[in-house]
């Protein structure tokens, strides 16, 4: 797969292959800085092999601390500029982040390179949005569900499903044949696909769709436990694997439920874990914010206090550790974007 | 009994020549760690002298030391990993030299080792230095320079390192 190339003619000839590896584990804005080292270095930092495999190991090293906390200041002062103030909802995937509202406003950002698009506008109504890569063409895909109500009297409603591919389209092109299914709080993207909880009708099962194909491509379904309860499951992503949280359990209880997806095809099957939540979050009168990070954590911020803890659960080791966030809380104006926030993974793609 | 544990006490031994023409011997089972070596052995290179003809005797003296001191025999985790900081504070033209050999012997270990430390090395620094450190002439002319400085100020910010290693 690598080309030999050699960079530099002189009395050290480094091979290309070696600037690669090199230049693999280089924060993001130093390696803005070095696209002007010279043409060689900068194609490569453009290349979409290298921008991959760079997004893969900062997502492989991603860990949570006091002090990547401090490199997190940079991206939670971009998104509170007023540009993006109209905006409320955010997801993100890779590091990049999908920003939008329910008045028909979708932007795309990167806060690595601090590079944003803003996409078409388009009616007004419920919106939820994911963003995904597709594996084959290399290129992100903005993926958006919107939900009309057809009729006041009778909550009649139809889904509408849009795509946008970031670089390529200048509209959005509507997914056709898509069933009447909309998310509950949010989409995931693992491997090349997109996954949501339907909210519109019981059993909560989960649909999936194939970014490269731009279509549904299965309905999986959910553990009995939580298929039919009164509110639906929320979906994550834990290391590579969909999962669902039973939010019923919150609020007063001090156990929650957790589903993890193993294994693929015949069989496929649903793990249930029981986590036992920290003193701090049994008794708060709030649905805790629920998110993973790339370790495969769990994180609860905790905003009922003064200074914003994040408790992170490892399900393996079946441990919860805190983290103090200091002088963050204040900056960032919804405290439910601090989860995603903080589980941002380095990546220089281009939004150009 | 005593033939089956002759035969796993037996060592054999390889030679290994650098391109300056100074020949090492090393344990067969240490050296396999290079994988390029390995397939040698495998090939049936291994009973005459393996000529490294990319590797200088200074680099490849660095590379064996690595070689014996991660070999799986000896050394315990808190040994390897003083090893390791020590040999990464080389100069950085020295951990070029070991990376580039890392990459021709294929040691994947010292390639991420190495490659890890001249990330760390040189990710504060002026786009000048890096050029300096790799020797490579910037084909950019000054607009062109100019133009992608102006697209990312921000990254040109802060307090950056103008020094060579």
């Amino acid at each position: 797969m690598k080309k030999k190339k050699i960079v530099a003619i002189g009395t050290l000839c480094i091979p290309h292959e070696i600037i690669f590896e090199i230049l693999k584990k280089i924060p993001v804005k130093s390696l803005m800085r070095f696209r002007c080292v010279s043409k060689s270095f900068c194609s490569l930092i453009s290349e979409p092999l290298f921008i991959e495999a760079h997004q893969k190991l900062s997502t492989a090293q991603f860990h949570v601390s006091c002090s990547s906390l401090a490199t997190r200041e940079n991206v939670i002062q971009y998104f509170n500029q007023s540009r993006f103030s109209k905006l409320h909802s955010l997801a993100s995937t890779n590091g990049l982040v999908c920003l939008w509202n329910f008045y028909g406003e979708v932007a795309v950002c990167n806060p690595f390179t601090q590079e944003h698009i803003f996409l078409p506008n388009q009616r007004p109504s419920i919106t939820c949005c994911s963003l995904g890569f597709d594996p084959t063409t290399k290129k992100y895909k903005v993926i958006k569900a919107q939900y009309y109500i057809l009729d006041d009297r009778d909550y009649s409603c139809k889904v509408r499903y849009w795509i946008y591919t970031i670089g390529v389209d200048n509209l959005w092109r509507e997914i056709p044949d898509c069933a009447n299914i909309f998310p509950i709080y949010n989409f995931v993207y693992i491997g090349g696909v997109i996954y949501c909880v339907n909210r519109l009708s019981k059993p909560y099962n989960i649909a999936a769709f194939s970014v490269e194909n731009e279509k549904l491509i299965r309905m999986i379904l959910s553990p009995d436990e939580v298929s039919t309860s009164k509110s639906p499951p929320k979906i994550v992503e834990i290391k590579g694997q969909v999962a669902l949280v039973d939010q019923r359990k919150f609020g007063g209880d001090d156990k929650v439920s957790l589903y993890v997806l193993n294994g693929t095809g015949e069989t496929e099957t649903w793990v249930k874990h029981i986590i036992a939540l920290p003193l701090e979050l049994i008794n708060t009168k709030y649905l805790p914010l629920f998110n993973t990070n790339p370790k495969g954590e769990i994180l609860i911020p905790d905003a009922g206090r003064t200074i914003l803890q994040m408790f992170l659960y490892d399900i393996a080791k079946k441990d919860w550790r805190k983290v103090d966030i200091h002088g963050i809380c204040e900056r960032v104006h919804r405290v439910s974007w601090v989860g995603v926030l903080l589980n941002l993974v380095e990546n220089i793609w281009s939004l150009k | 009994m005593a033939e089956a544990s002759s035969s796993i006490t037996e060592k054999f031994f390889l030679t290994l020549k650098s391109s300056d023409g100074d020949e090492f011997v090393l344990e067969e089972s240490i050296a396999i760690q290079s994988i390029t070596i390995k397939n040698m052995v495998e090939d049936g290179c291994s009973s005459s002298v393996i000529p490294l003809s990319k590797v200088d005797t200074e680099t490849l003296i660095k590379v064996i030391e690595y070689m014996k001191m991660h070999s799986s025999t000896s050394s315990n985790e808190e040994e390897i990993e003083n090893f390791d900081k020590k040999f990464v504070s080389n100069s950085i033209n020295t951990i070029l030299n070991i990376l580039e050999a890392a990459n021709f012997l294929d040691i994947n270990n010292l390639l991420e080792l190495c490659a890890e430390a001249v990330a760390n090395r040189i990710k504060n620094k002026t786009p000048e230095a890096v050029r300096k450190i790799f020797n490579i002439t910037s084909d950019f002319t000054p607009e062109e320079e100019a133009e992608i400085r102006n697209e990312t100020p921000w990254a040109f910010e802060g307090n950056l390192d103008h020094s060579l290693d």
